[in-house]
């Protein structure tokens, strides 16, 4: 793949071989990304696609403070989140029960394939995942996602909290069928 | 490193890098997007000489109440795609590769908006029992017994199944989900399976029947019908009342309207995706009252109870919203019989929708309409149940309209005149918001405006009426004007994922008084 400013240069210019190109190198980690925020693999190419829209129309603000992938991943980000923000019209996030998480030290997820992982964060309800995402997996803290999703930093907290009861419940349920299975 | 970071570092790390190919359609929605990126935000600018005419002027005001009904063709009525309990979902794309039973992980059922015409197999959401008539209620009972025999079978079974839950011990004597991400092949008895594949049957005679009661109900034509299917929508502008200006046969002639009314139009969205997420369907179309169902784990005896309890409920019920519209016409006599008239028009719509959804990603769980937030019954699960009460979900819209008319005098008489009229109307988009009320507190959870791009920033519509009006004496004259109304160019942007072209036929009324 060509250097990357010369990727945005073709981009700003509009040269369509230049937006493929970019396109072609960042598309299969940010349908990774997107999967993460949808619940469905139609839900995330729709968020792909709006978000690469964005990235060719917004490409000549972008100011190299951070490398492409991460100004990308901000906008794949971004785009997933206003999907969901629809839902939290609905469904409002409130602050749940906090439950006791107790875990086994050697804990592992290499014992299971990456979609099943995906399919277990895309189960979990629409606030939870998005929690989940943006704090265990981008690294945001609470009272930063408390201000991307205007919600307040216990209930971030909370759906964190709960989010991770849930997955790993899932995830011995799963390896406790593994082993029946054997 | 705490347990709850190796926890979360975990997690981090299984996604870290992880790539997934998209499939190629998605390059070229972009690709087709990005050549109209540049036109989209372009106000269609009219002519300003007549904007120029809304100099303070002796100005009439006319008060109007119109009621527009909306029309559903078979190319604009819909929409998602046929919802029915086992429906196939994209999510066997994620699901592990040994799931067999893909086709059956997720359902989806949608209650929504339908015409008579539109013969898929979709649920619509309906006001039902309070409205039936007599013949439904025959049939209703009949279904009913069905129904009751179902429910019995149903109580033995969630009372074995929910027993087996409590104990964490049990793994393979636990009845399993039929299908869903946590599949389970057991080995139950024979008696259980048998009785499990009879109950499966009933279940989904029950779930078809119900089904079918509610889009036998969401097809009937009657006026009354389509009110309670929020097919109907009261409305209000005077964009096409079509004032008389026979008067007008001296110059331009300037005039007011102020319009008030009730809700608006229905966009009939048309969606171009295939919608397997019930939240975002909910929320696709104004007006329209949804009921969603994502069942993870096709509960089809929990599907069933949540239709039961759908179709008893009361909740959908037609709203009138306020909706208001003022602004002043410009019209002049090109000829005796051919006059013009253009106008700007500030156009405020509300709409509502309803909302009731109920999610659930466990097994053998009795549908109980907890707030959304109240998880405490549900310890004792390995899952929870996230189930919320109705919402009414509020939408207004904010439109500038400037229509241009051409009206052609078809008869003049003593004190009636009538008059056919033929124009496009712009409608320039100015904003939305969306609130949501929690029923029946008529809390008000939200309120915001919405920034997601939807709505194209103007389009166009083509509209056909005629104007009858009857002088009450020299200045003062009242107008009725049945008109037709489409959208000729899109209401949303592509990008969106939406088509919609309005439509909407109804009745203005009006009365008018010159000052000059």
């Amino acid at each position: 793949m060509q250097d990357d400013s010369k990727l945005i240069e073709g981009c700003i210019k509009g040269d369509r071989k230049m937006q493929r190109q970019l396109y072609e190198h960042f598309a299969p980690r940010m349908m990774a990304v997107s999967l993460r925020y949808a619940k469905s693999r139609l839900e995330a190419e729709d968020i792909l696609q709006e978000a690469f829209i964005k990235v060719f129309n917004k490409i000549e603000t972008f100011r190299k403070e951070s490398s492409l992938y991460h100004w990308i991943k901000t906008i794949v980000i971004n785009t997933a989140l206003s999907h969901q923000r629809s839902k939290l019209y609905q469904f409002p996030m409130g602050d749940v029960k906090e439950t006791d998480f107790s875990m086994n030290e050697d804990f592992s997820l290499a014992d299971f394939h990456f979609n099943e992982l995906l399919g277990m964060i895309q189960t979990l309800p629409a606030g939870c995942q998005m929690v989940f995402n943006l704090y265990a997996i981008e690294g945001y803290k609470h009272h930063e996602i408390a201000e991307m999703l205007e919600i307040s930093e216990g209930t971030s907290k909370s759906q964190f909290s709960r989010a991770r009861v849930l997955l790993q419940e899932m995830l011995e349920k799963k390896a406790k069928r593994e082993v029946n299975y054997e | 490193m705490s347990k709850n970071q190796n926890f979360e570092e975990a997690w981090k790390n299984a996604f870290e890098n992880a790539e997934v190919t998209p499939s190629p359609k998605v390059w070229k929605e972009i690709e087709n997007q990005l050549p109209s990126q540049s036109l989209l935000g372009k106000v269609i600018s009219l002519g300003t000489q007549y904007y120029v005419a809304a100099a303070v002027a002796a100005s009439v005001s006319v008060v109007s109440l119109g009621t527009y009904f909306a029309l559903k063709t078979d190319n604009t009525t819909q929409i998602l795609p046929n919802a029915v309990v086992n429906s196939t979902i994209d999510q066997k794309n994620i699901l592990p590769s040994d799931n067999q039973n893909n086709n059956e992980n997720t359902s989806t059922i949608l209650a929504e908006e339908k015409s008579s015409k539109n013969s898929s197999s979709s649920l619509v959401q309906s006001d039902k029992e309070n409205f039936s008539n007599s013949t439904e209620n025959k049939e209703i009972d009949a279904k009913k017994t069905i129904s009751d025999n179902i429910q019995s079978n149903l109580i033995a079974k969630n009372t074995k199944k929910n027993t087996a839950f409590d104990d964490k011990n049990t793994s393979s004597k636990n009845l399993p989900p039929k299908n869903g991400l946590l599949k389970e092949n057991l080995a139950s008895n024979d008696d259980t399976k048998i009785l499990d594949d009879k109950e499966d049957n009933l279940l989904e005679e029950e779930t078809a029947l119900i089904k079918s009661d509610l889009f036998e109900k969401a097809s009937r034509k009657s006026l009354i019908d389509k009110i309670i299917n929020n097919q109907v929508f009261i409305t209000s502008t005077p964009t096409h009342v079509f004032p008389n200006i026979k008067n007008a046969n001296k110059g331009w002639k300037l005039f007011g309207g102020v319009a008030f009314g009730g809700v608006t139009f229905e966009p009939n969205f048309k969606d171009r995706r295939n919608y397997n997420d019930v939240l975002s369907n909910l929320m696709r179309q104004p007006g329209d009252s949804a009921i969603g169902v994502n069942n993870t784990f096709n509960q089809g005896e929990n599907v069933v109870s949540f239709l039961r309890s759908v179709k008893n409920s009361q909740d959908f019920l037609p709203q009138i919203n306020s909706s208001y519209s003022y602004g002043i016409n410009l019209g002049t006599y090109l000829s005796d019989k051919l006059n013009v008239q253009l106008g700007i028009h500030r156009q405020h719509f509300s709409v509502s929708s309803y909302s009731y959804a109920v999610i659930w990603d466990l097994q053998n769980i009795e549908i109980i309409h907890l707030d959304f937030t109240n998880y405490d019954n549900l310890e004792k699960h390995q899952f929870k149940m996230e189930s919320v009460k109705p919402y009414k979900i509020i939408y207004e819209y904010d439109f500038v309209a400037v229509p241009v008319l051409v009206g052609y005098e078809i008869m003049d008489r003593k004190k009636i005149s009538v008059e056919a009229n033929l124009g496009l109307s712009t409608q320039i988009f100015l904003k939305n918001k969306i609130y949501s009320k929690e029923i029946p507190a008529n809390v008000i959870r939200h309120d915001r405006y919405d920034d997601r791009k939807v709505f194209e920033n103007q389009h166009i519509q083509a509209v056909i009426g005629c104007n009858i009006s009857y002088d009450l004496w020299k200045n003062c004259a009242i107008n009725i004007s049945p008109s037709y109304q489409k959208a000729i160019t899109d209401f949303t942007v592509k990008s969106s994922n939406f088509s919609s072209r309005p439509a909407q036929m109804g009745v203005s009324f009006g009365v008018r008084y010159d000052l000059d």
